[in-house]
């Protein structure tokens, strides 16, 4: 263990510094309370042993503010007292002292002291780890509840927190951002002819495009069934333009499709865009309604939703 | 009766428990330091004295206590806590007959002292 010593008797401090040494303990020898709190903020500290009367700052003072400092680690603190000086022990105690000595120190009494000290601080390393595992684990279960299992892509409580984040930005510092449904097409046939798993995995595949095609402050969730979101910071133009960057991509990337009617033998997607204005539903159901054009027309193929912004030459796609 | 010597050895004797790190008693080193230090404490004091330093006087006493007591010495540290209580009472005539004593019984001390370490 690191443990202080804090005495202004010089060769006391040697002397129980010698003491704790023998235990095969590291000694920290401070000549007063000012001494002993540099170390604590600078090294990691076990436990300290303090004389009661010192000039300046008393052992009481340095326990308390050893006490009042916001440190996950424990210090085990150990107060020296004279031997009629029974009413400061209890004092100390009282205000965080976990253990008394009396003046002189015998080292034998210091070894049965710290070999208690050893194991309470122990203990609340072990506590502390265990609040830092369980801290860990409450940030992976945040992160394991908004994730959608099958994609790896957020989930649709992740979505909706994220709206709310991308909204008041845009309410805020008039950050505009718009968002993309995809739908993957004829998605229907892949489960009838080559059953759920093959479904599954096409949605795999889809979705691993999408995260490579995004940026970071860029942002995907699974919305349903087939069916992806993607929320982009930007203005109608380039949420658009990315859109169909995506669309491209997927059809690029060769995914098969078995059992898809018509010409095409790859997976393709159709998308609808919309800029978000009013309010997030509306927004949604712009894209939701952009998307359903999209799919009317034809399939593979790209549909921004009408607003005062219009892309027409985007919209044409493919 | 008692050992009623200068040095409680059964203290002395702990502090020789006292190991570095290849197993070595640390006592010279300890008897040492206390020796050395001593001397100069005892000269604060007569200096405060001189001066007619109560406070200096009662901060000196407090400080050898612990030295004192820590190698054992009970008759330096008795004399260290009376002569806290004479400055405390702003007694100067006692605080300077006990300053006497206290030179003289660290003579004892350290005779005691040597004596050990030479037969150890």
């Amino acid at each position: 263990m690191n443990v202080i010593v804090v005495d202004d008797d010089p060769v006391v401090r040697l002397v129980l510094a010698k003491a704790v040494g023998s235990m095969g303990h590291t000694a920290m020898p401070a000549e007063d309370g000012a001494e002993a709190l540099r170390i604590v903020e600078t090294q990691p500290v076990d436990v300290v042993v303090s004389d009661w009367m010192m000039p300046g700052m008393s052992g009481l003072e340095l326990c308390q503010h050893i006490r009042a400092r916001d440190a996950i680690e424990y210090i085990y603190f150990m107060l020296v007292t004279a031997l009629d000086d029974s009413e400061h022990a209890l004092a100390g105690i009282a205000a965080g002292v976990d253990d008394c000595l009396v003046k002189p120190v015998r080292p034998f009494d210091l070894r049965l002291r710290l070999m208690v000290a050893e194991r309470v601080t122990d203990l609340h390393r072990r506590l502390a780890e265990r609040q830092r595992g369980l801290e860990r684990s409450n940030v992976d279960l945040a992160a394991t509840a908004r994730q959608d299992p099958l994609t790896g892509l957020g989930n649709r409580l992740k979505m909706s927190e994220d709206l709310e984040i991308f909204w008041s930005r845009r309410d805020r510092y008039h950050e505009p951002f718009g968002v993309a449904l995809f739908d993957i097409d004829h998605f229907k046939s892949i489960n009838d002819i080559a059953g759920h798993l093959a479904g599954d995995e096409a949605l795999r595949q889809v979705a691993a495009v999408i995260r490579r095609e995004l940026r970071e402050a860029d942002m995907a969730y699974r919305y349903g069934g087939e069916e992806l979101l993607v929320v982009l910071p930007a203005g109608v133009r380039r949420v658009a333009a990315a859109a169909d960057r995506i669309r491209k991509a997927v059809q690029n990337s060769a995914i098969p499709h078995p059992g898809r009617p018509g010409p095409e033998t790859v997976l393709t997607l159709s998308v609808g865009v919309a800029a978000a204005e009013g309010d997030i539903e509306s927004t949604l159901l712009a894209a939701d309604t952009a998307l359903y054009k999209a799919k009317s027309e034809g399939r593979n193929r790209m549909a921004v939703a009408e607003r005062r912004v219009t892309v027409p030459e985007l919209a044409a796609s493919p | 009766m008692e050992d009623l010597g200068p040095v409680d050895k059964g203290v002395i004797e702990q502090l020789a428990s006292i190991t570095d790190g290849e197993g070595e008693s640390v006592l010279g080193e300890l008897l040492t330091a206390f020796l050395g230090a001593v001397p100069g404490r005892l000269d604060a004091l007569d200096r405060a004295v001189a001066s007619s330093d109560l406070a200096a006087i009662g901060d000196q006493a407090h400080s050898l206590t612990g030295s004192a007591a820590s190698f054992g010495a009970r008759g330096m540290a008795d004399l260290c806590r009376e002569l806290r209580v004479s400055a405390d009472q702003r007694d100067l005539g006692t605080a300077r007959r006990l300053v006497e004593d206290l030179h003289q019984e660290f003579l004892r001390v350290q005779l005691w002292l040597v004596n050990f370490r030479a037969s150890a």
